[in-house]
């Protein structure tokens, strides 16, 4: 710990001044000696830090203060963490901290003014006030590109001696990519999520100085626990990524429609990418932790840019309660316009059902590939399984509820009153309602197949009840009852079925954006790579 | 002798005229109940009446009760043609065979009275005629029409009902997108990233060449749609006699009017 030549006081890092600071009589230095003043000056290539344990979730942090640390960034436990002295390396670089803490203090107030469904505590000031400053150990690649590729590209046109053909030619694309990329990052701690760590990307490597330890000063330090050959392939893969649309947008390819795809490409084409170098630094994120039935959730901001990561939950009750005073306004607006009868409204609740189902059996797709992603690290290749069955059905179904919008509740507005007969809207119905009943039950029980547990929430029960309500819509439409409460309590099941669908989805998105404490024992997060 | 020689064509000319002004004077603002199943008694008949002459003030007004094979829409609207034409006129039509009863209105009556009001009306009484309450389904249905032609409001719980379901279901979906939108993170689009970071690649020697060529058979759209057409016509044009013996009878329904029905 270093004190001030003056009255002896403690001294930070002082983010604005970009020097060490007193905090007694606030006097400034300047930062002392790098890394190549230390090779000079013949200091090994470690130095020594005070290493805290969370007692409650085992995170461990690194700082060069002497007091104890009360709370941990990891898990927020209001405890005293466990310490004991330790040499680590020495990393090559850093960057400062560019930002200061009221700063990522307003980018993160100003996230919460949009986020209208956050829970009630995470709007404090006390949680506010918890952000705290870390470097994150990251390692930095140099890689060089230099090498060929091919790529194949359709062209399609009308035979000119005969229109009934078409004429597909096919083009080999070829050319040879040269590349330098300096200071791609990946994180080296498996404790910060690949997820965040890539969404407060990029650092600006140039504002990176030789390591000195006086930069930790007032702050804290995780450190380096992945080994650096594990993110080569990662790296390795964003250089070809950017090589291959670096070709998809050059002037003599750009008229083309290439075939492949990026991943496609990727393996297909290496490019010539080869690492030349790999530093290690340490880069600045401000760290706030949120604890919620016993998961975590991080808002982190990048120290330098102030580029921001927030996982913020959904309150559901917030959810439910802006439904409700969003659902006021609609029906006077409704109730301008549309007129519909029960059996019309029985199907048009049925179809708005049917795709409130492939929402959400998408949805819930999507949540277990991301959590997938999170679990196992690195990048998943977007692969897009688009299945032609269910898009044409979503269409038909999309159709019917146009035409039903258009030639029935718009009549008075449009005066197209008179158009169809009766009896041939009726027969027209009751075809359309059986084929969105047969189609829902169809694709209820294909959903009810696939979905599965997203983390811990059970994905299945929505699609039984989606299907239970199908039957009953499907029933009052055959039965054809002469009372309306018997078409009404069949809508309302649409109703209470759409409300299960989003809360379990709403409780799902909220586990998923969350992560457990056991995540520090070494057993889960991203842990194949581990010194 | 000249004038004994026209006298019986004068005379005719005006009995004919007589009988045209008679005829559209007999048909305007009249009441008529064609009760074919004798559902009313005579207390009710009169009841009826009464109401039916205080929206007469306003257009014809008739009542049918039936039991056809047909719809009751179509009944509906085919007798308000055959009596009025495009006359004012409002029409409550109950069908015992198809169980379901209409209220149809036409000329001014409909510019008034929507087919979204005729449906809620319908819908406000169904009731009365499912326990067997004819003549007070019809008074009722005539009261309510005669309000909304005066610009009064009526009881729209079917509006009501519906609006407010379908309002709630757009609200969840609604909100449910919003929470997507406002508390997901943006992740820098990684070709975005490396540019701003000044990293560069560059391609050298770019060029294509042809590596295959083939041909299949698709014929464009619009020449598809244009051989369905063919085929359509072709076949239509042989059927066209009976076709057009059929279109006499239907032509009389679709004066311009609309109405709203109901089971009961």
């Amino acid at each position: 710990m270093i004190s001030c030549k003056k009255c002896g006081g403690r001294m930070v890092f002082d983010i604005v001044s970009q020097k060490l600071k007193c905090l007694q009589c606030e006097s400034l230095q300047d930062v002392g000696k790098g890394e190549s003043d230390v090779k000079e000056a013949g200091i090994s290539d470690t130095f020594e830090v005070r290493m805290y344990t969370c007692p409650v979730c085992g995170a461990e942090l690194a700082t060069q203060e002497g007091s104890a640390v009360s709370f941990c960034s990891y898990c927020d436990a209001q405890t005293v963490l466990t310490d004991r002295l330790e040499i680590v390396k020495r990393p090559d670089y850093i960057i400062p901290f560019k930002k200061t803490k009221i700063d990522c203090q307003k980018i993160y107030k100003k996230k919460l003014r949009t986020a209208i469904y956050a829970p009630n505590a995470m709007l404090k000031q006390g949680h506010i006030d918890s952000f705290r400053g870390i470097y994150m150990p990251y390692y930095v690649y140099d890689i060089e590109q230099k090498g060929a590729f091919h790529l194949t590209a359709d062209e399609f046109s009308r035979d000119p001696y005969d229109v009934n053909y078409k004429v597909c030619t096919t083009y080999l694309l070829e050319g040879d990519v040269v590349g330098d990329y300096r200071s791609l990052t990946h994180d080296a701690s498996n404790n910060f999520p690949d997820i965040i760590s890539e969404c407060i990307a990029p650092f600006n490597m140039e504002e990176s100085v030789p390591f000195g330890e006086e930069y930790l000063y007032g702050f804290y330090a995780d450190i380096p626990n992945v080994k650096e050959v594990y993110y080569r392939q990662y790296v390795t893969e964003l250089a070809e990524e950017y090589a291959y649309y670096t070709a998809y947008n050059n002037r003599i390819f750009r008229k083309f429609s290439i075939n492949e795809t990026m991943e496609d490409s990727v393996h297909k084409n290496t490019f010539g990418t080869k690492v030349k170098n790999a530093s290690k630094a340490m880069l600045p994120v401000w760290f706030l932790s949120y604890y919620m039935r016993g998961r975590m959730s991080y808002a982190t901001i990048n120290g330098q840019t102030g580029r921001m990561h927030a996982d913020i939950p959904v309150a559901i009750w917030k959810y439910l309660l802006f439904s409700i005073i969003t659902a006021v306004p609609l029906y006077f607006i409704l109730n301008l316009f549309v007129t519909i009868t029960p059996p019309n409204l029985l199907i048009l609740c049925s179809a708005i059902q049917f795709l409130a189902l492939r929402f959400y059996h998408k949805a819930v797709d999507k949540l277990q590939e991301n959590r997938e992603r999170v679990i196992k690290g690195g990048r998943l290749s977007e692969q897009k399984h688009i299945k032609m069955s269910s898009v044409v059905m979503t269409g038909i179904v999309c159709a019917i509820m146009l035409i039903m919008f258009i030639f029935n509740m718009t009549e008075d507005l449009f005066g197209l009153s008179g158009i169809f007969s009766p009896v041939t809207m009726s027969f027209a119905y009751r075809v359309v309602s059986g084929i969105i009943t047969v189609a829902g039950i169809g694709y209820a029980i294909k959903v009810a197949v696939d979905a599965d547990y997203v983390i811990e929430v059970n994905a299945k029960p929505p699609t039984f009840i989606a299907m239970g309500v199908f039957l009953v819509c499907g029933a009052v439409s055959i039965w054809q009852p002469v009372k309306d409460i018997y078409y009404y309590i069949a809508c309302y099941g649409v109703v209470a079925a759409i409300v299960v669908f989003i809360i379990t989805l709403i409780w799902a998105y909220n586990i998923c954006i969350t992560r457990p404490l056991e995540m520090f024992d070494r057993t889960g997060g991203d842990n194949s790579g581990l010194e | 002798m000249a004038w004994n020689k026209y006298r019986v064509f004068i005379t005719a000319v005006f009995m004919l005229i007589g009988v045209l002004m008679f005829s559209d004077y007999a048909l305007a603002n009249s009441v008529i109940i064609e009760d074919e199943m004798d559902v009313l008694s005579y207390e009710e008949e009169e009841t009826l009446r009464a109401t039916m002459n205080e929206l007469s003030a306003y257009g014809s007004v008739l009542f049918i009760s039936i039991d056809s094979n047909t719809n009751s829409y179509m009944i509906a609207s085919q007798r308000c043609w055959d009596y009025f034409q495009n006359g004012s006129a409002a029409v409550f039509c109950i069908d015992f065979n198809n169980r379901d009863l209409t209220i149809y209105v036409t000329g001014e009556m409909a510019d008034r009275v929507s087919k979204s009001k005729c449906d809620i009306i319908a819908d406000n009484v169904y009731g009365y005629a499912s326990q067997g309450y004819y003549a007070r389904a019809a008074i009722e249905a005539f009261t309510q029409v005669r309000m909304v032609y005066e610009g009064k409001n009526i009881s729209s719980g079917m509006k009501i009902v519906g609006n407010i379901c379908i309002a709630l279901i757009i609200a969840l979906m609604l909100n449910y997108m919003l929470a997507k939108a406002l508390h997901g993170n943006k992740k820098m689009d990684n070709y975005a990233m490396l540019s701003d970071s000044g990293n560069n690649a560059t391609i050298l020697n770019a060029s294509y060449r042809i590596n295959n060529t083939s041909s299949y058979y698709s014929p464009p759209v619009w020449l598809i749609i244009l051989r369905i057409l063919v085929v359509l016509l072709g076949s239509g044009r042989g059927g066209s006699g009976h076709h057009s013996g059929s279109s006499g009878g239907g032509g009389g329904h679709g004066g311009g009017g609309h109405g709203g029905s109901h089971s009961f």
